[in-house]
């Protein structure tokens, strides 16, 4: 590679790690219209879900009361049952981080993921008010009652179904009754016409049965607006809040700041930006130029890992998963480190720049490798745990690791290549010395 | 220390029954990880805490800072039990929720609601109390165990397969002792400990392995196994690595004392343990792990001399 060669490549990376580290920090509005966008770009970081400990959350209390005719001994299940219902709709439209306890009469919902207004208005209409739910045929009025409500249902899911006039198969939303009003619902129903379903005083929804009865106690919902599997979903979770096992009251539902305080969603990424820099400095300390080169290897390997970190629609990254972060930039600041040391030893045996490096590369090849699966490894078994904590730090640990093997393995030696034409013989601009200990 | 000859103070090592020697150490282990548990000074998530909301005339930030040091300072002054005081802020209500721990009596309680309650009479609305329990569960305690367990295994099986049965055991038996000394430091110093601790120990887990496998990586490419040199090998290996060792732990208590000098209270307190778990990954890694595969490996290739020759 010649010096010319090697420079047009430097400015060429640098502007692409310009543009990259604009799309990770820097949000901003297009200056001209971006069909299919709010005419505003969300960077990197903030569209990275937080944990309620350190992320926004919204908190929602309510007073749990036992529906008329229940015995006052069920309570207590009932609400571990409601505390379950309510768990398994919010984990289902995909807020995974879901902390709910109770104390005497009151259940409090924490969920973190919160990561902009569209996300509280989906928590808001789901949980502000929850109401029993309610099947009429014909619109609600004194003298029409409902021929099942909440207590009839049996489950309510998202299933796909074959649809013989498209031949296709469609996602259907399917509401089972219990088989003891199987007979009840059938006869009731057996003239067809509109089934109106009621959220306490408030349609939800209106399908038209046509001339045909609601057979073997099942009613397969289709609807347009089923895109997918997640928007047929969400119509099924406003069904479920309407089969809770107790009455809820909503006492309190407000966004919240994180629960470690006010602050920490700004401190800790202040004390993560400080690390970096004090990682940054000691890197070109130590190793001077190859330092600088180490630092603009480092900061692809963040802007790269953020990008990826914030593209995985499940995962959700708390206070552990911050450190995890900090540390997978160790890891690959080590990475480098072994490459470097090794080189060192080569050059102090009075090799070339050049020929020490590729020895060092060669020789920690496999060393890296190695620690990066071993972390690798551990991520993957971290991402099946229930354990909030150390899920987080999974998805950390199995997204970054990967971006280190490509960023200190694959970017680092065509830097070093870079590097080496427009310096292949000063070891004093690395603080490599020749002879010493280890020649 | 690092230059001195590893393998000569571990010949008497396994002179002695090694069922006594096992059955002690299982003793020990359950011992310390009980008493750890034991110990263990858990934060609001551990304990659960007391929770209301205040409704504030205005939220601008002075009034907002106003609130919340009268309210801390009002929380504070029932003891260290309500030093881990959060106030989260609800900006769009105009809303304080203070959260504190429950461990005081129903009559601190209700005089600390008083106390608050009277300092924002007259610009604020304090709403219903709840008390709400602990956060972490049985599961929490399991499923990190599971996960250790899940990694220790499978590092193990590898140690064995890529460098030795004495690596494989030397990493296993680091790890328990890094694990233990670090649940014990957290104990004896009675360290506040949050959720995130569980992912601490599963983050101690993967570095210990990570440093001791540094260590056998170079004992694998120093070749000098071949030769049987074991002093060698792992004097050479740690002079290799001591000084990267250094400044991985440097790094890892940086984080800690960066955490605890920017974040928040209960994130300060958590952030202790990052440091402490700094001092463990050097103490195991510059004395446990060399000692132990020194130990190991001469042991076991001795066995096999031994065996070799009865078979001639």
């Amino acid at each position: 590679m010649t010096k010319r060669r090697s420079i047009n490549l430097f400015v060429v990376f640098s502007i692409l790690l310009a543009i990259l580290l604009v799309a990770c920090f820097v949000n901003f509005t297009y200056p001209f219209p971006m069909y299919g966008t709010y005419y505003s770009y969300s960077n990197f970081v903030s569209n990275i879900r937080l944990g309620e400990d350190i992320g926004s959350s919204m908190r929602v209390v309510y007073r749990a009361t036992l529906p008329e005719g229940e015995a006052q001994s069920n309570y207590n299940a009932l609400k571990t049952s409601t505390i379950n219902q309510l768990k398994d709709i919010i984990q289902s439209e995909g807020y995974k981080d879901v902390t709910v306890s109770s104390y005497d009469d009151k259940i409090v919902m924490q969920i973190g993921n919160i990561l902009n207004e569209s996300d509280e208005n989906t928590i808001q209409s789901l949980l502000e008010n929850p109401q029993a739910i309610g099947f009429y045929i014909g619109e609600m009025s004194d003298t029409n009652t409902p021929f099942a409500t909440a207590e009839d249902i049996n489950v309510v899911d998202v299933v796909t179904s074959y649809d013989q006039s498209t031949a296709e198969n469609i996602i259907v939303v399917r509401v089972q009754f219990n088989e003891d009003k199987i007979d009840e619902i059938a006869e009731a129903t057996a003239d067809g016409g509109t089934l109106y379903i009621y959220l306490g005083d408030t349609v939800y929804s209106q399908i038209d049965l046509g001339t045909s009865a609601i057979e073997e106690g099942v009613i397969f919902i289709q609807n347009s607006a089923f895109v997918d599997e997640a928007t047929a979903q969400s119509y099924a979770n406003g069904l479920r809040t309407g089969i809770l096992s107790l009455e809820l009251t909503t006492l309190e539902l407000n966004s919240i700041t994180p629960s470690y305080g006010v602050g920490s969603d700004v401190m800790i990424p202040i004390a993560m930006a400080v690390f970096a820099l004090c990682l940054f400095i000691f890197m070109i300390v130590k190793y001077k130029q190859m330092g600088a080169l180490a630092c603009f290897n480092l900061l692809f390997f963040i802007t790269i890992g953020l990008f990826i970190l914030q593209s995985i629609p499940l995962a959700h990254y708390n206070f552990a998963g911050m450190i995890g972060m900090l540390l997978c930039l160790i890891i690959s600041a080590d990475s480098l480190m072994n490459i470097f040391e090794r080189a060192k030893i080569h050059y102090q045996t009075g090799l070339q720049l050049h020929v020490a490096f590729k020895l060092g590369q060669k020789e920690t090849l496999f060393k890296n490798l190695i620690l990066n699966i071993l972390t690798f490894a551990v991520g993957f078994v971290c991402v099946f745990m229930p354990n909030m904590a150390i899920q987080s730090f999974g998805w950390v640990a199995l997204v970054l690791p990967i971006v280190n093997l490509f960023t200190s393995l694959v970017l680092m030696r065509l830097f070093i290549n870079m590097y080496l034409p427009l310096n292949n013989t000063d070891g004093k601009k690395l603080n490599f010395h020749k002879g010493g200990e280890n020649a | 220390m690092l230059n001195r000859d590893f393998t000569k103070s571990n010949k008497y090592y396994f002179k002695k029954n090694w069922i006594v020697l096992t059955c002690v150490a299982v003793f020990l282990i359950i011992g310390i990880l009980v008493l750890s548990f034991a110990g263990m000074k858990g934060n609001f998530e551990f304990t659960g805490y007391n929770e209301f909301s205040v409704t504030v005339a205005e939220t601008d930030s002075e009034n907002f800072s106003k609130y919340m040091g009268e309210i801390e300072s009002v929380v504070n002054l029932y003891g260290g039990e309500c030093d881990n005081v959060s106030i989260i802020y609800n900006g769009d209500d105009s809303k304080l929720v203070v959260r504190y721990m429950n461990s005081l009596s129903a009559e601190q309680t209700e005089e600390i609601n008083l106390a608050i309650a009277d300092k924002v009479a007259t610009t604020g609305e304090i709403s219903e109390h709840v008390r709400v329990d602990k956060v972490v569960t049985s599961s929490d305690y399991l499923y990190t165990a599971v996960a250790i367990a899940i990694i220790w295994l499978v590092c193990t099986i590898f140690a064995y397969v890529r460098y030795n049965g004495a690596s494989a055991i030397a990493n296993l038996i680091a790890n328990v002792i890094s694990l233990l000394g670090f649940m014990s430091i957290g104990a004896i110093l009675r360290l506040e400990i949050g959720l995130s601790y569980f992912a601490m120990l599963v983050i101690l887990t993967l570095l210990t392995t990570y440093f001791a496998f540094s260590i056998f990586e170079n004992i694998r490419a120093n070749k000098y196994l071949d030769s049987n040199n074991y002093d060698m090998a792992i004097t050479t290996a740690m002079k290799q690595n001591r000084t990267r060792f250094a400044v991985l732990a440097c790094a890892v208590a940086l984080i800690g004392l960066l955490f605890i000098l920017f974040a928040p209270n209960p994130i300060r307190f958590v952030s202790v343990n990052i440091m402490f778990m700094a001092v463990v990954l050097l103490a195991v890694s510059y004395y446990v792990v060399p000692f132990v595969w020194s130990a190991l490996i001469t042991h076991m290739r001795k066995k096999k001399v031994v065996v070799k020759s009865t078979e001639k």
